[in-house]
């Protein structure tokens, strides 16, 4: 009965337990990834608040300690009949003015530098939309495939924003919204979805029970919420079709979204640091049957990982740290 | 006295040089090569401390903190809020992103090309070359891979118009155009309609007309060709009983003998020709042949400048030549006067007798009794039915120059009521266009249905402006049986109607156009089904689609199937099997023929007239992409001038130091022919007959043809000469020429780049040295793996700066390639020049045109150029034996010495071998350019593209004025034309080529998506693809089965790397070019900085070693 008999009882039983305490494996993998990141920023965020804290108390105790040094050296002096030059109070001292002007320096510096890596960053960016769309109710709760309305993420460098035509697919039968979740906009106002599809009726100038003629619509104007820079070549079916990347990778998870924001950074590190860590779906060993055939030419790392001197092919090894892979 | 075939010439010293300076004064030439500018820079004299100087301290601070502010406040604007808007109802085919491909056609002027345009999210944006077709087998030409920047051109006419008094008024609809003209042809009722055009080789359109003809009362056709071809049209006529011009096959001649005939540029069909000629030059090293090219003609012409021996003649001699070369194959001794010219006759007689039945003699005259007897010499050498088939013949050309003549004589007489012109520009190309200017004054209804303004439609009353080749339906027939189709790839972007549908409309017949030849063809081919598929091969050759022909390969993409095996030979290239019909031969005219060719001038100048590769006719004439690009022999872009002799320079006084190309003004003279004058610069060149002056036609258009075309060059269509039957495209008559004391800027690109006195940039030999030192390349290369590399005799990876440790206490020299790496090898033997890649990559690449100002100041953008140099003899320029074009883009070099020099790490290698360049790090050092040998970067000076920081400096800013036309590319409407998926640069920037990385990029995506390996031949760059000839092959040098791979293992006795020695490591390597001569060479002289034999040893040559030049 045993199918697996190079497997003892012992190690089946550790299985089971694993299997029984293990978290699921594509939500542990976001919930641990999501964990790590604000578990890591609100560590590094108390480490700067503590050092923050230290260094003013420090500052303090090094001025008073000046002041103190200060009056008994006056003290000694006048004892010993030393006549001083007068006292300069100290915001007119030159080297308190040099040290405050350099502090303002570094921590200008600092938050222009910030501010300027950050121009063009849209992290977070969660604009209103001519309809109110819910990915939600459409990905999350209906279960409707990404691609279905976004095909060309398959095919072409743009996922595209589906045509009117494939919204009246479905819409034409499903004029109300009435079995969904409640929807709410971020005042907690409650959003009408019927009247929502009707804003969609009318930009598609469709009257239901009639006939639809497509060359009477309108199209919305949708704003595009993730945008990279007119120098940078992002080709979606690339990663969605040859890397097989999840769309949540980098959109987050949209299926939850009832309104659409930006998670990622899409910064150039941010790509960077994912084709550093990526692994290539490369035909060798384990992946030989579900590989892509394209990197059979890479025949040295074949070798290599066949002698074990490479585990995988990671994105970078193939070149996706250069810079001529996306500027261009 | 020339020695016979197979006869070994004595030995002869060659000169490589590229300008005069280089050749005369290379000394002061080096010295002035050594300043990176070739101009005065506007650096400040600061004498009176630093407060005194026209930017002071307090001014640079001002401008510092004004930059800052305003860097500042432009930069805390808020993010634009980017608007998207999808389709309401997305066609089936169209995904947005995916470039899409149709096939199409170029037509001009006869010249067919089919070609499959790319269509990225509706808009095309390039033109290659359509493997498919069986004539021209993918191969373009400059002015087919230019026509898609026409579509967007500005200066296009919108919609249907009528001269009211002095201004255009708009017609509001067709309909009305319609009513108008009808009204107005009505009112010349009983005087001749005169439909003109030019060529017509479109079956479908030869229908409309002819039931145009058949329903209109009086109409009648005239085709009228800017270049005409009636002098072949007549002579056939006399000779074979055919008012038509065979189809030549330059593939199956062992023995070539053109006439003045520029059939590699722009004779008849030169892309067809260019692939059949290039074929039998192909050189397998086992078994080393090739054809033998003669060319006899009076300027230096493209075709010449490619030939293994060349002589010069006077234009007016060439019946003489003719005549002298019959009665040399008859026996009789050839009666020209001069020596060399004599002996060459006889001794191409005699080559010609040796190969009857496998030679072939073409000749660019259009007399009709030169003709005659050119054809039969070739009936004489057993031409027909071997290298000259009748079966099917070329369709081109149609036109005789009697017609137009008659025609104009009939508009002066004011027999002519209605004139209706497509396709035609007499008032700018007809020889005699003040006459036909007259007449057209004299017809009372004129209508112009052509696409543009051009000098004829000015001076018409009614304009109905015809679509742009890619906005419409079409077909053309370039031999009998050889149907090309045109479809539409962009709906039309004006108010445009096609000819067609006005014809139809005036017979009475109210089915459009589009429609019309919908029903026509589907008729022919069989129903709809086979008309779209043979639409979508877009060749239908000899009742059949070619995809059943050709296996179906390469039907949707835009992929060369023409590839080049191991035995030199192309794949697909199949040559034809017979020779075809070889007419019945009449030659009973000849003798009359021969007492009709007038006696050749002895003294005076002559003025010839010719074509060049970029301009043609002239019927792209504005277009600024053709502008621009440097004519193969001069390498001077933006004007025509006029294409002089070393002695007549001499006698003009013009003395060819280093001064004299150094400067950009070039010295000027007034030419008079008869009561025409024209005032234009000379450019002097070796090899051109002493007596003659060359002037390239299509320049010097008017205003409303294109901003572009301003002040380029003079029209010299005027001093072509009506023989009393046909136009001669020369003038002996009373022919004076002057210099003039203003001199003209000429923007000349050769002399932009120095090689530094490096060596061995060109490599080229004859047969016989070929043949008796095979390895003479192999063991130059090989001397060096001796000397760099000793140890591991593994020069790549031992003579590096760079080895890694390996951890084990050795090295590792391997840069490590592991997947791809992009290779090009360049057959030198097949590169004739054209410049056909160079302005694909203009366009697949998004390089910027600067316009001539600042070509002249050495700022032109071409990623890839095309070197010229003239091979001579070391002490006599003029004996010019060869020219050798060399295309010269970046070597994407395994040590490239760029990549080292830039301080911000802008440039650097990939694991794909390409040197990559990263355009938004680059601070525009120019380092890396001034550190490649090869010299190949091209620096952004100035906002060609309006790509600068928020675009609201404009391409005006910062570098002082540029040229209008840089605004004109930068329209939004010819701005459609940029390709989507490269950047444009901004000013400041470093670019050069990119091995066209969306290209490849591309291709290793679709073979991941597809889950297969990729293929060495996948990827086609740009200039790969546009090669007429298929001198440049890319692919990946990692596959031992690509074709460049390939290349390399089968060629290595002519295998070579661009200056080598410095071990730079090249991508591209070159195939050394061999000239099908019997000349013996000594060593090459070590005065040009291009090319020596022995380069390595270093050994001097004084001039007075050599012997004595050898004596033709």
């Amino acid at each position: 009965m045993q199918a697996f008999p190079a497997l003892t009882e012992k190690q089946i039983d550790d299985i089971t337990e694993y299997i029984s305490t293990a978290p699921e494996a594509g939500a542990g993998k976001t919930a641990d990834a999501g964990n790590a990141g604000a578990g890591g920023t609100q560590d590094s965020g108390n480490g700067q608040l503590i050092f923050g804290i230290i260094s003013i108390v420090l500052a303090i105790i090094a001025l008073i300690l000046m002041q103190v040094n200060n009056n008994l050296k006056k003290l000694s002096d006048d004892r010993e009949g030393i006549t001083r030059p007068e006292q300069v109070p100290f915001w007119r001292n030159k080297v308190y003015i040099a040290l405050i002007a350099l502090l303002l320096f570094v921590i200008g510096g600092y938050f222009v530098a910030k501010g300027a890596v950050g121009l063009g960053r849209q992290q977070g960016y969660q604009p209103d939309q001519p309809i109110y769309y819910s990915h939600k109710v459409h990905a999350g709760v209906n279960q409707i495939n990404c691609l279905y309305c976004h095909g060309s993420a398959w095919e072409s460098k743009h996922a595209g924003i589906p045509s009117l035509n494939v919204c009246m697919n479905c819409h034409k039968a499903i004029s109300t919204y009435e079995k969904g979740p409640k929807l709410f906009d971020e005042n907690g106002t409650e959003i009408n979805g019927t009247a929502e599809i009707q804003k969609l009726y009318k930009y598609a100038n469709f009257t239901p029970g009639k006939p639809w003629d497509p060359a009477k619509a309108t199209s919305p104007e949708w704003v595009k919420i993730h945008n990279l820079p007119d120098h940078v070549y992002f080709n979606h079916s690339q990663h969605v079709n040859a890397g097989k990347v999840a769309c949540q990778t980098c959109h987050g998870n949209i299926q939850d979204m009832d309104k659409v924001k930006q998670v990622s950074e899409l910064s150039m590190g941010w790509c960077i640091n994912c084709h550093r860590e990526t692994k290539v779906n490369f035909n060798s060993g384990a992946d030989s049957a579900s590989g892509n055939k394209y990197y059979s030419i890479y025949e040295k790392f074949h070798n290599d990982i066949k002698s074990g001197k490479m585990d995988s092919v990671r994105v970078q090894d193939i070149g996706g740290l250069e810079c001529q892979k996306c500027h261009y | 006295m020339l020695p016979a075939p197979g006869e070994i010439i004595n030995m002869s010293t060659n000169k490589y040089w590229q300008s005069f300076a280089e050749l005369n004064d290379n000394a002061r030439h080096q010295q002035r090569n050594k300043d990176e500018f070739g101009e005065e820079l506007p650096f400040e004299e600061i004498d009176g401390g630093l407060l005194d100087a026209k930017t002071p301290r307090r001014d640079f601070l001002k401008y510092l903190g004004f930059s800052t502010a305003a860097a500042t406040i432009a930069a805390s604007c808020k993010m634009p809020v980017r608007k998207a808007m999808p389709y309401v109802n997305r066609p089936e085919t169209v995904t947005p992103g995916v470039a899409k491909y149709y096939a199409t056609t170029f037509v001009q002027d006869g010249e067919v090309i089919p070609a499959i345009a790319k269509v990225r999210d509706g808009r095309p944006i390039k033109l290659e070359g359509n493997a498919l077709s069986s004539l021209t087998k993918g191969g373009t030409s400059p002015r087919m891979q230019a026509a898609v920047l026409d579509l967007y051109d500005t200066f296009r006419i919108t919609h249907p118009k009528r001269r009211n008094g002095s201004k255009w008024e708009e017609i509001p609809s067709y309909e009305e155009f319609d009513r108008l003209v009808a009204q107005a042809m009505a009112g010349a009722a009983g005087k001749q309609v005169v439909l003109l055009t030019s060529s017509i080789n479109s079956p479908a359109t030869k229908q409309v007309i002819s039931e145009f003809i058949g329903k209109v009362p009086g109409a009648r056709h005239v085709q009228y060709d800017a270049v005409s071809y009636s002098g072949m049209l007549l002579a056939n006529e006399a000779s074979f009983g055919r008012r038509a011009i065979p189809a030549y096959n330059f593939d199956r001649a062992a023995v070539i003998v053109s006439l003045g005939a520029d059939f590699l540029g722009t004779w008849l069909t030169p892309v067809e020709f260019a692939r059949q000629y290039s074929y039998a030059r192909k050189i397998n090293e086992a078994k080393p042949a090739m054809s033998k090219h003669y060319q006899l003609e009076s300027i230096l012409s493209l075709t010449g400048s490619n030939a293994d021996e060349r002589f010069t003649h006077r234009a007016s001699e060439t019946g003489a030549v003719a005549v002298a070369l019959l009665n040399a194959l008859n026996g009789a001794a050839p009666a020209v006067g001069d020596a060399r010219l004599k002996a060459a006759i006889t001794k191409i007689a005699n080559d010609l007798k040796a190969n009857s039945g496998k030679a072939l003699v073409v000749c660019g005259s259009n007399d009709p009794a030169v003709q005659q007897v050119v054809n039969a010499i070739n009936n004489a050498v057993g031409a027909y039915g071997n290298t000259i088939d009748w079966s099917a013949p070329l369709m081109t050309h149609n036109a005789v120059d009697k017609d137009i003549a008659d025609l104009v004589a009939a508009m002066n007489a004011g027999s002519v009521g209605t004139l209706l012109v497509h396709d035609a520009n007499p008032a700018y190309d007809y020889f005699n266009a003040k006459d036909f200017k007259t007449g057209i004054a004299k017809v009372p209804v004129t209508v112009s249905f052509n696409a543009k303004e051009d000098e004829t439609t000015t001076l018409c009353k009614f304009v109905a402006p015809a679509p742009h080749f890619l906005e419409s339906w079409g077909d053309a027939e370039s031999r009998t049986g050889h149907i090309s189709f045109i479809q539409p790839t962009i709906f039309p972007l004006f108010k445009t109607r096609p000819f067609q549908t006005s014809l139809l409309k005036w017979s009475g017949n109210n089915t459009d156009w589009d429609t019309y030849f919908r029903q026509y063809w589907a008729g022919k081919i069989g129903g709809d089904l086979a008309f779209d598929a043979a639409l979508q091969d877009g060749v239908w050759e000899n009742g059949r689609s070619a995809s059943t022909a050709a296996s179906g390969a390469g039907r949707t993409a835009a992929v060369v199937t023409d590839s080049i095996n191991n035995n030199g030979t192309t794949t697909t290239y199949t040559p034809a099997t017979t020779g075809g019909n070889a007419g019945s031969f009449n030659g009973g005219g000849v003798s009359g023929a021969t007492a009709a060719i007038g006696a050749s001038n002895t003294s005076g100048d002559e003025v010839v007239l010719y074509q060049n590769v970029m301009m043609g006719t002239g019927k792209q004439g504005a277009n600024p992409w053709l502008l621009e690009l440097p004519d193969p022999i001069t390498k001077a872009s933006w004007d025509n001038f006029a294409m002089i002799s070393l002695s007549k320079a001499k006698a003009l006084g013009i003395e060819l130091d280093s001064d004299y190309e150094y400067y950009r003004e070039k010295p000027s003279i007034e030419l008079t022919v008869g009561n025409t004058k024209v005032t234009l610069p000379v450019i002097v060149v070796p090899g051109v007959e002493a007596n003659t002056i060359g002037i390239a036609v299509g320049y010097g258009r008017n205003a409303e043809y294109g901003k572009a075309a301003e002040g380029t060059g003079a029209n010299v269509f005027p001093f072509a000469r009506f023989n009393g039957t046909t136009v001669d495209y020369f003038n002996k008559v009373s022919v004076s020429a002057k210099p003039v004391a203003n001199d003209y800027k000429v923007a000349q690109t050769q002399v932009h780049n120095s090689y530094e006195n490096r060596q061995e940039v060109v490599k080229e030999t004859t047969m016989a040295m070929f043949l008796r030192e095979p390895n003479r390349y192999k063991d130059q290369r090989e001397e060096l793996t001796k000397d760099y590399a000793k140890a591991s005799g593994d020069y790549r990876h031992e003579a590096t700066l760079y080895a890694k440790p390996d951890g084990k206490g050795g090295n590792v020299y391997d840069h490590g390639f592991p997947g791809p790496k992009w290779g090009m090898a360049i057959d030198m033997n097949s590169c004739i020049g054209c410049g056909a890649c160079v302005v694909a990559c203009h366009l697949e690449n998004n390089v910027p045109v600067v316009g001539k100002s600042e070509v002249l100041r050495a700022h032109e953008m071409h990623w890839l150029r095309i070197d010229r140099y003239f091979v001579s003899d070391a002490r006599n320029a003029d004996d010019l034996k060869a020219v050798v074009f060399q295309p010269m883009l970046c070597q994407h070099c395994d040590n490239a010495p760029c990549e080292n020099v830039c301080p911000v790490a802008a440039t650097m290698h990939n694991s794909e071998g390409v040197n990559q360049m990263a355009y938004n790090r680059c601070i525009g050092t120019r380092y890396c350019a001034n550190n490649c040998p090869y010299k190949v970067r091209r620096f952004n000076w100035g906002d060609y593209t309006g790509a600068s920081t928020h675009g609201v400096l404009g391409p005006n800013s910062g570098t002082g004025k540029l040229d209008p036309v840089v605004a004109q590319m930068n329209d939004d409407l010819t701005r459609m034309v940029l390709n989507p998926d490269v950047v444009t640069r901004s000013r400041g920037v470093m670019e050069k080529c990119t091995f066209c990385v969306q290209r490849t990029q591309e291709g290793k995506l679709k073979a991941k998506l597809e889950n297969r390996p990729l293929k060495g031949d996948d990827v086609v760059s740009a200039c790969a693809q546009a090669c007429p000839t298929n001198a440049i092959v890319f692919g990946n040098a990692n596959d031992p089965e690509s074709t460049v791979s390939q290349w390399r293992k089968n060629n290595p006795q002519r295998l070579y790397h661009v200056i080598e020695q410095i071990h730079t490591l090249p991508n591209v390597s070159y195939l050394a070019r061999v000239r099908n001569s019997n000349e013996i060479l000594e060593n090459e002289e070590n005065g040009g900085e291009h090319a020596r034999q022995n380069a390595h040893e270093g050994n001097e040559v004084t001039p007075g070693a050599h012997p004595a030049p050898t004596e033709h």
